[in-house]
């Protein structure tokens, strides 16, 4: 095979397949984009950070958030929801050695169903000095995060993202 | 041939709008300041680049102003929407024009040295195409001043491609590494001085009206310049050893040891030598890219090690821990490839990624051994 029809296929694969091809690395997709990030809250031993989750579809699978570990330890970050009747529903953690100062950090599960969930962020093993923090909302109480839910299919993803490419290329909003 | 052509610039225009790396946004940010009047862009902003490359960038900008409203916006937006924005296709078109013009006038000058077979070459292989319009650097801008500088060279124009030399590390400092090759096949020492004063004299001729704290911090003492010392030997109480300077002065001995040997292959030698000690940027490749072809086409036996040593050399800045090494470059046609797991993050998953680069680097200083080995018993 010559170089010019080596090039003119990669060309093509390149434009048109490759697309599809890196469908199958997202594995999430984040329903909203992340709120601008204020102060920081410091989560350790027995002191926690709790808020409530709208939930308002199906296939959660995670959420985003930004967080910090100065003195870069390897505390963990808990993660856990409850039912509204206080049953653990899931819980999941991210080794704070590979937390990076105000990187964003993903703390994902098995799918979940709609409802409303109580989340609990907690580092049981941290304390003051060491503790990791997590970024609240610009000039809010409010934790800064992002929830993110399971592709509904491979297919309607990959259809949403050449239709989402064309219409970007033909102006249509 | 004008079918080559045009079918390599309809590919081109393939590519160009749906492929970005922040960077392009970076620099062309940057070189906006000139339309609006700010001559000393190192007084204001941390401009990697030498002042050529701001200057003919912000001379581009003020001729396309008619054609791309709202560009400085674009231009200025540092959130994350800015790749949603729905002239997002045409700014890149529109920015990546200068980069495709001097493709295709390296294309001309490659067809002048060597003729259609290596023209095609250059303008039909994936590598030059990723180069150059995925990663969107600055590099072609030099690289077409040292290729029309080592032409004027090959028919005896020796000021003229001094100067040309000079001009290109006006662009970008990488050219100077190549100097030493133009003074070691001067034929006495007078030449060797006005060869010499001619490229330097360009140069400094255009870092004269710049020329500050400001510049020398962001311009002349970053990239190349800090990579080359950060790979470093302790020889103990404080003092190094820098493989990357060994290497260096071993390959301009052995040039000037050996003069017949081909220039093109001293630069593949020389390049492939750095890069085998040095974290260095995936563009910088593009400084060997049209040598490599001229060594490729010229020396059957060593295509085999010299793809190798190109696929290495692409391979290993591919697994950095950087977001844009991936499929975040394609976040144009679809902005969640950012969510995309890059290679260093899959390979972090079942190994140390630093040691497959590590592996991949050695590699490339073995294979980079071998085949500079065969390139120096090739005769001129």
């Amino acid at each position: 095979m010559n170089n010019i029809k080596l090039t003119v296929i990669f060309v093509f694969f390149l434009v048109s397949l490759t697309p599809a091809l890196l469908s199958l690395g997202i594995r999430y997709i984040p329903v909203s984009e992340l709120p601008q990030i204020g102060g920081s809250v410091k989560v350790y031993g027995e002191v926690t950070t709790t808020f409530l989750i709208k939930n308002q579809k199906d296939g959660l699978v995670g959420l985003n958030l930004y967080a910090k570990n100065p003195t870069r330890n390897d505390n963990d970050l808990k993660f856990s929801l409850f039912d509204l009747n206080n049953q653990l529903v899931r819980d999941t953690e991210a080794d704070g050695f590979y937390i990076q100062n105000g990187e964003l950090t993903k703390l994902s599960f098995i799918p979940l169903p709609k409802g409303e969930y109580k989340a609990v962020l907690s580092s049981s093993s941290g304390n003051y000095e060491n503790a990791i923090e997590v970024y609240m909302e610009k000039n809010s109480d409010n934790l800064a995060y992002v929830l993110l839910y399971k592709p509904v299919s491979r297919l309607s993803l990959i259809g949403s993202i050449y239709l989402g490419w064309f219409k970007h290329l033909f102006g249509v909003k | 041939m004008r079918k080559l052509i045009l079918g390599a610039i309809f590919l081109r225009l393939l590519v160009m709008p749906f492929l970005f790396h922040p960077d392009i946004k970076v620099y062309s940010f940057q070189a906006s300041h000139l339309k609006q009047g700010v001559w000393n862009i190192y007084e204001r902003e941390e401009f990697v680049y030498q002042p050529l490359t701001y200057l003919f960038l912000g001379s581009y900008q003020t001729l396309i102003q008619p054609v791309a409203q709202d560009l400085d916006e674009w231009l200025g937006d540092t959130t994350g929407d800015a790749i949603n924005n729905a002239s997002l296709y045409w700014y890149l078109l529109l920015l990546k024009l200068p980069i495709l013009i001097f493709d295709l006038l390296v294309g001309l000058l490659i067809y002048k040295l060597g003729g259609k077979r290596i023209l095609s070459l250059w303008l039909f292989n994936p590598f030059t195409i990723v180069l150059l319009y995925m990663f969107s650097n600055v590099d072609i801008f030099p690289l077409f001043f040292v290729l029309l500088s080592y032409f004027f060279y090959k028919k005896e124009k020796n000021l003229l491609s001094a100067v040309l030399l000079g001009v290109g590390a006006g662009f970008k400092m990488y050219p100077l590494l190549l100097l030493p090759f133009f003074l070691i096949d001067q034929k006495n020492l007078k030449k060797i001085v006005i060869y010499l004063a001619g490229a330097l004299g360009t140069f400094l001729l255009v870092l004269l009206p710049f020329m500050g704290p400001a510049m020398l911090q962001s311009s002349l003492v970053s990239g190349l310049s800090t990579r080359i010392f950060q790979g470093q030997i302790s020889l103990g109480f404080g003092e190094s050893l820098y493989p990357a300077v060994v290497s260096l002065v071993v390959v301009y001995l052995l040039a000037y040891l050996k003069k017949n040997i081909s220039m093109e292959n001293w630069i593949v030698i020389l390049l492939l030598t750095l890069f085998s000690f040095i974290h260095f940027h995936i563009q910088w490749l593009m400084w060997g890219a049209p040598f490599v072809l001229m060594v490729w086409l010229k020396n059957e036996k060593v295509r085999p090690l010299l793809l190798v040593a190109i696929l290495l050399a692409f391979l290993i800045p591919l697994m950095y821990n950087d977001k844009f090494m991936g499929a975040s470059l394609l976040t144009p046609i679809f902005p969640l490839f950012s969510l995309v797991p890059t290679m260093f993050a899959m390979a972090q998953k079942i190994f140390d990624p630093y040691v497959i680069q590590g592996v991949l680097h050695s590699a490339l200083v073995g294979v980079t051994l071998v085949l500079g080995f065969k390139l120096l018993h090739e005769q001129h």
